[in-house]
């Protein structure tokens, strides 16, 4: 199971990225995002490296791990009524996304792993399908000299780090936590950093920083010859099934630490309806968005103060 | 039980998209024609369907209101995903033009933008506009709106719109702070598309009283900033067409052929830049290359002079030798 779980952490590392992550980095870097990406992914290695948080109070762990699944949910439903189902009431594009996680929850672990495995493939082949057709419209002019301030840099390197890693911590739990995450947690970076960089070479900086998505806006150049175009609704599936298996992988920490692990139909349920009324509210989403590094910070910085147990390894 | 429940709720979720309207109930887009006259837009909307195309046109005080009295005329919901080009009059704002279609999410983005002042672009019911200039223009990146928008928004360089005049493409109109400038055409369209690295351009050349005309293959062109703006254009190109008298079986007539070529394309850029530079119309962005090399604007683009230099190379000659 290390190996799934490592898997597992691939998507994990990926998936605060999209709507939120991203757009702040490349908005507040511009020509500079790569240095943000490299100093991120050193910070987040050395913040993997020294933390080890075991979660003691399952109260704490369901609050905690909730605040990432509203996150990422919000995010994630105001992303397909933006782009694909523009009619649709967010909460029945919520509902069937929360009945498969049911599903999946209600089952052994060992289903979320194979799960994992099997999605992997697909997030690769989209992947790769959206990456090679995008590389003739990446251009280095759009790295053009934009007077950006050095101190954003170390910020958002600091960001990169946070939405990076908080949903690995938190999942990570006392069965895995020897498991040796860097490897993958760099591949993940690098395959983060390359769409950052295909994104900001495409968009150029002013378009990059006022786009909603702008990761998935690339996506609508992806086509094949002139045969296959306007595939960006198959394409952009990477990022649902990042953003599906980061809500599971949070819904399966919180089941461990329940002592009736039925109670996750529940807390599903309830967090379906807080989703849905913080999507019927942009106001709450712009909230994610300029908020989300103080939240994560805040979540981590919470961790610390209620289980006080921070354990530096030497 | 529990398998039977969730097939049951699953046979009221998976039935469709919330949104779902039949191919039939749907009018495709092929083109738009926008203009702006007595404080309202003017819209006309292109469906096709099947062999035909039909008309529908709107107005309102601003484009949405515009769009949804052309498709309440219309039994079918507007489909907007296969659209092919938006004609904007010079009377438009450009910039509530493009800020509209990119906001909107229900319309690809490789559509063309291009330049009209006919108002009656749509006068044969058999004749698809869109779909005209979609095959004139090619699938590429130029001239997409993606590109055009990039561009706009990024403010590295000012927009080249093609123009659409009596039913086909005929030259490029220039757009300086959102303000329709020159119209660029024949031999000056196709130098400017080469200095727009666009494969699509031929090279005249006079020999003399004869001509000879080189189809572009590759195009390369390097722009660089110092006390001059020096311009470097290399180009690969095949003979389409010759008149002149020179025997191109001798290595020292083509050399003089290649010659001549460049040295006729490095007076029309002069002349296009001087032209380009008179309208304060910076397409090349060479505004962001200064601003790249020094970090400041304290010299625009035409307060320097220009240096150009090319270098044509034929390298095709088609299947005759002579």
């Amino acid at each position: 199971m290390k190996k799934e779980f490592n898997i597992l952490n691939y998507f994990n590392t990926r998936a605060l990225f999209m709507g939120v992550g991203l757009s702040r980095i490349l908005a507040n870097t511009n020509e500079y995002s790569f240095l943000a990406i490299i100093l991120g992914t050193i910070i987040g290695l050395v913040l993997l490296y020294l933390l080890r948080i075991e979660m003691k109070s399952s109260f704490f762990n369901t609050i905690l791990n909730s605040v990432i699944i509203v996150m990422s949910l919000v995010i994630l439903i105001n992303m397909i009524s933006t782009m694909y189902l523009t009619q649709m009431p967010k909460f029945l594009i919520g509902l069937p996304f929360t009945l498969l996680l049911l599903y999946l929850l209600n089952k052994d672990e060992k289903v979320l792993f194979r799960l994992t495995n099997i999605l992997l493939f697909f997030n690769l082949v989209y992947y790769f399908l959206s990456l090679f057709p995008l590389l003739k419209y990446f251009s280095f002019s759009a790295f053009n000299y934009t007077n950006t301030n050095i101190s954003n840099v170390f910020v958002s390197a600091i960001e990169f780090a946070l939405f990076s890693i908080t949903p690995t911590l938190f999942t990570r739990t006392s069965e895995y936590k020897d498991v040796p995450i860097y490897k993958m947690y760099i591949i993940s970076s690098i395959t983060m950093g390359v769409i950052f960089m295909l994104t900001y070479g495409i968009l150029g900086p002013e378009l990059a920083g006022i786009v909603r998505y702008p990761e998935y806006l690339i996506l609508k150049e992806v086509s094949i010859s002139s045969a296959i175009q306007n595939i960006e609704n198959i394409v952009s599936y990477m990022w649902i099934i990042d953003v599906f298996m980061l809500i599971a992988s949070c819904g399966n920490s919180i089941k461990h630490n329940l002592k009736n692990p039925k109670m996750i139909n529940i807390i599903f349920i309830v967090l379906l309806f807080i989703t849905s009324y913080m999507n019927q509210h942009y106001e709450y989403i712009l909230v994610i968005y300029q908020f989300s590094p103080i939240i994560l910070g805040s979540v981590l910085f919470l961790v610390w103060l209620c289980n006080k147990k921070l354990i530096f390894k030497h | 039980m529990k398998k039977l429940f969730l097939i049951l709720i699953c046979l009221f979720f998976l039935t469709g998209c919330y949104n779902y309207k039949e191919l039939d109930e749907l009018g495709v887009v092929s083109s738009i024609l926008i203009d702006f006259k007595d404080d309202k837009y003017k819209v006309k909307l292109e469906i096709y369907d099947e062999e035909e195309v039909q008309i529908f046109d709107g107005e309102g005080e601003n484009i949405t209101e515009a769009f949804k009295s052309a498709e309440a005329k219309s039994d079918n919901k507007f489909f907007y995903r296969h659209l092919n080009a938006v004609l904007v009059t010079d009377n438009v704002n450009i910039e509530h033009i493009i800020y509209y279609f990119f906001r909107n999410p229900e319309t690809n983005d490789n559509f063309s933008l291009i330049n009209t002042n006919d108002e009656e672009i749509y006068n044969d019911e058999e004749f698809n506009v869109g779909l005209a200039i979609r095959n004139d223009l090619g699938y590429g990146q130029d001239f997409s709106f993606f590109s055009d928008a990039k561009n706009f928004i990024n403010k590295t360089s000012d927009l080249t719109l093609p123009i659409y005049k009596d039913n086909k493409l005929d030259g490029i109109k220039t757009l300086s702070n959102q303000n329709f400038k020159s119209e660029i055409k024949d031999a000056e369209e196709n130098v400017l598309k080469i200095l727009l690295e666009n494969n699509n351009a031929l090279l005249n050349t006079k020999c003399g009283n004869d001509y000879f005309i080189l189809e572009i293959n590759s195009v390369d062109t390097k722009i660089k900033v110092d006390n001059k703006i020096k311009i470097k254009i290399n180009i690969k190109s095949g003979i389409q067409e010759f008149t002149c008298s020179e025997d191109i079986t001798k290595i020292d007539d083509l050399k003089k052929l290649e010659k001549l070529a460049s040295k006729s394309l490095e007076e029309d850029a002069k002349k296009l830049i001087d032209k380009l530079n008179n309208d304060s119309t910076d397409i090349l962005g060479i505004n962001t290359l200064i601003m790249n090399k020094y970090h400041k604007l304290d010299k625009y683009f035409n307060d320097y002079d220009y240096e150009i230099e090319a270098d044509v190379s034929i390298y095709k000659k088609g299947l005759l030798l002579k």
